[in-house]
């Protein structure tokens, strides 16, 4: 990919699909709520996936300019909706890396862990304990090890 | 799947269930991994070009498999079936394993027939692709591969 930064039009894009591919409801604020859009932004040219996700973007643009007609920030979600799903048929590399990346994105949050119930009990803990489990662990097995 | 449909699906995820399948493949010539003649590395060698398509056993085993699955999902009082398809995980042979030089890569030891100091000691020996897990056959057969060669290198014979 080129050297060009990424730009807020980009990221106002990668907010977008990633909020319609898990979307606000009763429950979050979905992907909104752990800022995926941005998060996807920031590491994008860092990843393997480089490429797919400036293609992919591309495509995105091109079919709000010449479909729409405007800004993606003024799509409704059912636009939003339908742009993912022309994505997923012009794009389909860059449709499932973005959902692959919104889904690990939201499941990295705790607060999501308990809403699903998953994946128990160790989401009650304070979050020093499961430190101080590990070491733990470490210790015990390296007494284990040692008396082998 | 994405918008609610996808949300709906992941905070399901703790009354969901799941079968999974196992199965065997089975063995076809048509299935081989060669040289790419046009791709290249960025070493400039050609890369490995891997084609495997299934055969009609394989097809209808899935068949089969899937419709059971469903089947007993449903019996247990599942309130909504996912049929999803899984081609495989675990990479099986290419060097598979004979007596005939002509037929096979390696001998009964993972021995090469044509380079005796090469060993192949994977599961790229294997003569099919197995219904389970494959590691601990791998291991068994590299121990008695080792097991070989320490007793040739004993009689200098590599």
């Amino acid at each position: 990919m080129d050297e060009a930064p990424i730009s807020l039009s980009d990221i106002a894009m990668l907010s977008h699909l990633a909020n319609g591919i898990i979307p606000a409801d009763d429950r979050d604020s979905g992907a909104a709520s752990v800022h995926a859009g941005p998060s996807i932004a920031a590491r994008m040219r860092f990843s393997p996936y480089a490429d797919i996700y400036v293609t992919g973007l591309k495509a995105a643009n091109d079919h709000v300019r010449t479909v729409f007609g405007k800004e993606v920030k003024a799509l409704s979600p059912e636009q939003i909706h339908e742009l993912l799903m022309h994505l997923s048929e012009s794009t389909p590399a860059f449709f499932r890396q973005l959902r692959a990346d919104v889904c690990a994105l939201y499941l990295s949050d705790p607060g999501v862990w308990k809403r699903i119930g998953f994946p128990g009990a160790s989401t009650e803990l304070p979050e020093a304990k499961p430190l101080v489990v590990c070491w733990a662990m470490v210790v015990l097995s390296n007494l284990r090890c040692s008396r082998m | 799947m994405f918008g609610q449909e996808l949300k709906d699906f992941i905070h399901d995820y703790a009354y969901t269930a799941a079968w999974w399948a196992h199965a065997e493949g089975l063995p076809d010539e048509n299935n081989r991994i060669t040289l790419d003649s046009e791709l290249k590395d960025s070493y400039g060698l050609p890369v490995a070009r891997v084609t495997y398509e299934w055969g009609d056993n394989d097809v209808k085993l899935a068949d089969a498999a899937r419709d059971k699955a469903v089947e007993m999902m449903e019996a247990s009082g599942a309130r909504k079936v996912r049929i999803g398809l899984n081609y495989g995980a675990h990479a099986m042979g290419s060097c598979r394993m004979g007596d005939d030089p002509k037929t096979s890569v390696v001998n009964s030891y993972c021995q090469s027939h044509d380079i005796k100091n090469l060993f192949i000691c994977d599961t790229s020996v294997f003569v099919t692709g197995s219904g389970v897990n494959p590691t601990l056959t791998a291991m068994a057969i590299a121990d008695r591969s080792a097991q070989h060669i320490i007793q040739l290198a004993k009689r200098g014979g590599i």
